[in-house]
């Protein structure tokens, strides 16, 4: 069964109807799925964005205010502020810190030493620690571990006479973010590991055996033969954790709820307070459609620079 | 090969309608079952769940279930449910709610069923009724009340030969006396910049008992902003220095809840020596401590001695197909009968007469006559949650240095204004 | 085992990677592991002035949690849909990717793999409200199957991305071989595909079993009653106004951890196997 054959175009020629109408019949289901799913809804919030109405009046129609809402949204200044915090320290860093250390990561426990020793399925499990650990319990469990008096993180730092005082890492601007992110990439860390490392054990070992006696050493064989081979799963990878990343709610919101003050405020906080703090759903939800227009245009522009050129390919 | 993948598909089909089998079954039945949803969690309503079963055995006619969903979930949840026909017919209340709930037709109106069986020593008994009444129309019952008193350590004030503060500066100075500089601080409250902090009500204790407001009604239907910049400066500025002087740790910058560990178990290590609890707090508090714990008064201002009674409320679902049932059951809640296994204070004044208060909680007997509901807020055209996040907030941002307190006063002032001309829209 | 003989130098350098590795993990893992040591403590004892690792040791949590309380309920309920779920996920996504993988021009291929992750952009506190009335109308509300379906659908659009990246590396020559042996395409995905592409099978399967595991919002919107919750809206419960039993919720994590993890080995196993099988075929 799985002697290759040289291409064989003859069977897709001799079912011409199937051949047209089966890709439709493959990705029907999930189109369907989806679309009872997502599209409603999705009209849903952008209607509401252009409406006044509160939480308590979900089940009427709101007043139709226009653009009212999103002329709001777009001056005041907190929005450019938060923008900013989502952009950047929540998404560029931690995603590119992801990337990075996940590389390094898979790569190391590709090792094949791991193999032959049989420690795969243990070092595959414990990678997979953090991810398993519930986001609130993750969360609280970094609180503590930071806690100036009481965490373990400062305890070990003043014991070695690194500091003199325990830091309260989550009070202080200066250190809010980085532990904010230190959380975030903690517990999303694995994903991306476990992702890459499918990646690596699909790369027939011959390609290395080849470029070793062609000479190259291990860091030539690593990002010239191994990265390119990557590819295509890091550029799905980075697309995803950065949309997820940028809608991501629950981090900044288990560990500061925005603050101290409104340091750490995200859009997706701001969309969250918005609606059930403030109860204004319509403007709640036009915090949401500007953010999906943000990661849509990034997406589409994405797409076009990294799928083209592999669907030209 | 083909069959093998059908009969597949058929198997895991069959699962989906059994799964979707085994929920509508057990609806089927004829006597009456109430949903009556509550937000606390499972250590708190033991004595609930004992009373609810009493009720069942006693009433084989109307089986009531209960469910329960965190409080910071419910009114959401409401939103969706109530108008599309669906949520619990009996719904646990916060007393703040009741109003915004009762405006958008998500609660039904009391009167007539409380016209045909008047609750418990009939409805003047009840405290905070006001804050359940819409235009002269009741849409819930209050049910339990609580307030905030101190607590503090009696060894450690002891140990500094000190008597309990009485004044908002007496506490300062207390505070300081019991900092010892080996992890020992005199008073630990809740700090946070979260929209719900627990920093909001030692706000309002403040400015209260000094004889300020943020927002009052100066004339019938005309709300002003009373607060000043001078006010709102002082009091950031007080309860600032606690950081400042050192006699808070600056950890207590991220803590929310008054349920955190950082507070009910650092009373109970001696790491703080006062802090400020509801009496549900306040008695996990003393479970975790080696020695007595006591409770005192909120420190007095220069005009009064206050802070605010909260509690909760019972309200019928006007999707209930058993109004009269779910009326019955709530009358079951109000009286002495649960309240002799659920250890809340009851929101009559006749329960409350009645009660026995542990010595140690003497506090919070001090603070219930001269406790306030939040219904000079509840009423004005602001949202609490709006005024209390924005509060939160721009203390946290005094507390961790990114705005002096004039500045963060400013803010608040000028958000308030916003609110306001925008609720009077 | 035999190999370690080979070579001393060559059995150093593989000790240190392999310790390195390990123990980089282990610095990883050493939040969680603070989580678990925190399950075997009296909620008193949490905070601890000085660095301690143990303290009192207790399992009261453990029998508070798994005898008379409904945990083991939210448990099952979780294990049912969560299951289920990624099994939906993982075959109509390896469908999708195929027909996407396979089929690079036909008309709407690009529109649809945008739309696909179009889905991804809408915030779920807002879906959720329509989400729910639409559920409410179909009589789906307190039903698992309403979680089964979102749970499969949320997944969808990652699972479609994923293993179409996974299968635009596998030769083609594989399925035109299995066609003219005769089978059919469905044949060719299930008996051909899937255990070439496993590995991303693997990560895709677990990846939608563990944000069905951790979804909060869904849950708590669509399962009121306390007989049909799950995992997540169970620990949610822990956490009161007035009191939040943290040992509980730190116990209940650590539980609730386990499925996943023996999920993951199990499939793991099966990777392992194939791949050595596939070793002594060539």
């Amino acid at each position: 069964m799985t002697t290759p054959l040289p291409d064989a175009p003859a069977a897709r020629l001799a079912r011409p109807w199937g051949a047209r109408l089966e890709p439709y019949a493959l990705v029907l289901p999930a189109m369907a799925v989806l679309a009872f799913f997502f599209a409603g809804p999705a009209i849903y919030n952008v209607a509401l964005a252009f409406q006044d109405l509160s939480l308590f009046d979900l089940g009427k129609e709101g007043r139709w205010v226009g653009f009212d809402n999103f002329a709001e949204v777009l001056s005041d200044p907190s929005t450019g502020q938060a923008l900013y915090n989502t952009a950047v320290p929540l998404t560029a860093v931690t995603v590119v810190i992801r990337l990075v250390l996940g590389l390094l990561l898979a790569l190391l426990l590709n090792a094949t030493v791991f193999r032959r020793w049989r420690l795969g399925w243990l070092v595959r499990s414990l990678v997979l620690i953090p991810w398993v650990t519930p986001p609130v319990v993750a969360v609280a469990a970094w609180k503590w571990l930071l806690d100036a008096r009481y965490g373990a993180v400062n305890q070990l730092l003043v014991g070695t006479g690194l500091i003199e005082q325990g830091i309260p890492f989550l009070a202080k601007t200066s250190t809010v973010w980085g532990a904010v992110e230190t959380m975030l990439i903690w517990r999303e860390l694995p994903f991306v590991v476990i992702t890459f490392l499918a990646a690596l054990q699909s790369i027939p070992s011959e390609l290395r055996e080849a470029a070793r006696i062609d000479g190259a050493n291990g860091w030539q064989i690593e990002t010239r033969i191994v990265l390119p081979l990557l590819k295509p799963v890091i550029a799905v990878v980075t697309l995803l954790t950065t949309i997820w990343t940028f809608n991501n709610f629950v981090y900044v919101w288990l560990a500061t709820r925005g603050g101290p003050g409104d340091y750490t405020q995200v859009l997706a906080t701001q969309m969250y307070t918005t609606s059930f703090v403030d109860y204004r759903m319509g403007t709640g939800a036009a915090i949401g459609v500007v953010m999906s227009v943000i990661m849509f245009v990034f997406a589409l522009v994405y797409f076009f620079v990294i799928f083209r050129e592999k669907g030209e390919k | 090969m083909k069959k093998d993948y059908w009969r597949r598909l058929a198997l895991s089909t069959t699962c989906l309608v059994t799964l979707a089998g085994f929920s509508s079954a057990a609806i089927a039945q004829e006597q009456v079952e109430l949903v009556f949803r509550q937000f606390d969690p499972p250590t708190e309503t033991e004595g609930l769940v004992a009373a609810i079963e009493k009720w069942n055995a006693a009433n084989p006619d109307i089986q009531v279930r209960m469910e329960t969903m965190s409080g910071a979930d419910t009114l959401a949840q409401l939103a969706r449910e109530v108008p599309a026909g669906a949520g619990p017919d009996i719904q646990h209340l916060a007393f703040v709610w009741t109003r915004d709930l009762a405006r958008s037709d998500l609660l039904l109106e009391l009167d007539p069923l409380i016209a045909a069986e008047p609750p418990g020593a009939g409805l003047d008994d009840f405290l905070a009724l006001d804050l359940a009444t819409l235009d002269g129309k009741v849409y819930g019952v209050p049910w339990t009340s609580d307030t905030f008193a101190m607590a503090y350590r009696p060894d450690l004030l002891e140990g500094a030969d000190l008597e309990f503060p009485d004044t908002w500066e007496d506490l300062a100075t207390a505070s300081e006396a019991l900092t010892t500089g080996d992890g020992q601080f005199g008073f630990c409250f809740p700090a946070g910049s979260s929209p719900d902090s627990g920093m909001w009500m030692l706000v309002n204790y403040y400015l209260w008992s000094n004889g300020s407001t943020l927002i009052d009604e100066t004339a019938p239907g005309q709300w002003e902003i009373v607060a000043t910049v001078e006010d709102l400066t002082a009091t950031m500025t007080y309860f600032n220095d606690f950081f400042a002087s050192g006699s808070a740790p600056e950890s207590l910058i991220t803590v929310n809840s008054w349920g955190d560990p950082e507070l009910v178990g650092g009373l109970g290590r001696g790491d703080c020596a006062i802090t400020f609890f509801p009496p549900q707090t306040f008695r996990a508090a003393e479970a975790q401590a080696d020695v007595p714990l006591m409770t005192a008064a909120i420190p007095a201002g220069s005009v009064k001695r206050i802070s605010h009674l909260g509690g909760r409320a019972l309200g019928i679902n006007p999707n209930t197909e058993h109004p009269e049932e779910a009326w019955a059951f709530v009358q079951y809640l109000l009286g002495p009968d649960t309240f002799a296994t659920y250890n809340q204070y009851p929101a009559q004044k006749s329960l409350v007469a009645e009660l026995d208060f542990p010595e140690s909680e003497a506090g919070y007997v001090e603070m219930m006559p001269v406790a306030q509901t939040y219904e000079r807020y509840i009423s004005s055209p602001i949202a609490v949650s709006s005024m209390t996040a924005l509060v939160n907030r721009e203390f946290g941002a005094v507390f961790s240095g990114q705005r002096s307190p004039e500045e963060a006063s400013k803010a608040i002032l000028t958000e308030l204004q916003d609110l306001l001309a925008r609720g009077q829209n | 085992m035999a190999m370690t003989a080979a070579s001393p130098r060559r059995f150093l350098a593989d000790l240190a990677v392999a310790s390195f590795g390990i123990g980089i993990l282990l610095i990883l893992a050493f939040p969680f592991i603070w989580v678990v040591l925190i399950s075997f403590r009296p909620d008193s004892e949490i905070f601890t002035r000085t660095f301690q690792l143990i303290t009192s040791f207790t399992l009261e949590n453990y029998f508070t949690l798994l005898d008379g309380s409904p945990f083991p309920t939210y448990l099952r309920n979780s294990l049912i849909v969560c299951t289920i779920a990624t099994v939906l996920a993982v075959s109509i996504s390896l469908i999708t990717a195929y027909g996407f993988s396979r089929n690079r021009r036909f008309a709407g291929r690009q529109l649809l793999l945008i739309l696909v992750i179009a889905t991804q952009l809408f915030p779920f506190v807002i879906l959720i409200t329509p989400l729910y009335a639409t559920f409410f109308a179909l009589g789906l509300i307190n039903n698992p199957i309403s979680l089964v379906i979102s749970y499969t659908a949320i997944n969808l659009p990652f699972a479609i991305y994923m293993l179409l990246g996974y299968l635009d590396t596998i030769p083609r020559e594989l399925d035109e071989a299995a066609r003219i042996d005769g089978a059919n395409t469905l044949q060719i995905i299930f008996r051909v595909i899937l255990p070439v592409a496993w590995p991303g099978v693997v990560v895709v399967a677990v990846y939608a079993f563990v944000s069905a595991w951790d979804e909060f919002l869904f849950a708590l919107t669509l399962m009121t009653s306390d007989a049909n919750k799950t995992v997540p809206v169970g620990l949610a419960g822990f956490f009161g106004e007035y009191t939040t039993q943290w040992n509980l919720v730190m116990t209940a994590s650590v539980i609730s951890t386990l499925p996943t993890l023996v999920l993951f080995m199990l499939l793991q196993r099966k990777l392992v196997s194939d791949l050595a099988a596939g070793s002594i075929k060539q």
